[in-house]
């Protein structure tokens, strides 16, 4: 699959002029660990959680870009999230998300450029799109 | 799902889109945006609306 096809939603719109996307998931254990285990680590499962990241070029007449991300993360309001092609048949991840890091990067002739982090919460879809 | 708003569009953001911006959405979103009249998919021409003429006469 070409990376480029796959892109990040936040409120049903993509994040235009993006240049990266990524998710991450993970889950936390419990070590259960005993005198028992035969001096081997014993895990149990715990949270899992995960976070999407996006990059992109910075313009001001987005249709989805930092003014809005600067509105979610200042209200500290949750946010839909999705990383998916929206293609018929292929998988994407879904879930209610937090702004939890926004930064604009602004170079000497150079594309200004910013990157998010959308910290998921709740239950994450996994699913197929329609 | 790109698509091109054929009306001011409010998003559920609160964001206010105005129309002919192109951009893209979630499938479900466009499909919503499409049936209520208030966007086409990209590269469709947006609905003719034929106006009745009334021709008065004096």
């Amino acid at each position: 699959m070409n990376g480029t096809l796959l892109g990040v939603y936040a409120g049903s719109t993509l994040i235009a002029h993006a240049t990266e996307g990524s998710i991450s998931l993970s889950m936390d254990t419990r070590d259960a660990t005993t005198k028992s285990s035969s001096g081997t680590r014993d895990l149990l499962e715990a949270t899992k959680s995960g976070t999407i990241s996006v990059s992109a070029l910075y313009a001001e007449d987005a249709a989805y870009g930092v003014e809005d991300l600067m509105t979610a993360w200042s209200g500290r309001s949750t946010l839909t999230v999705k990383f998916s092609t929206e293609v018929s048949g292929d998988h994407y991840w879904e879930a209610s998300a937090y702004v939890t890091s926004l930064e604009v990067n602004a170079g000497m002739e150079d594309n200004v450029t910013y990157s998010a982090t959308f910290e998921l919460t709740g239950a994450i879809t996994y699913s197929t799109v329609a | 799902m790109k698509i091109t708003l054929t009306k001011k569009v409010t998003f559920p953001s609160g964001k206010k889109l105005a129309k002919g911006l192109t951009l893209e959405v979630v499938n479900e979103y466009g499909r919503e945006l499409i049936e209520a009249g208030k966007a086409v998919e990209y590269g469709a021409e947006a609905p003719q609306v034929i106006e009745e003429q009334i021709n008065k006469l004096d």
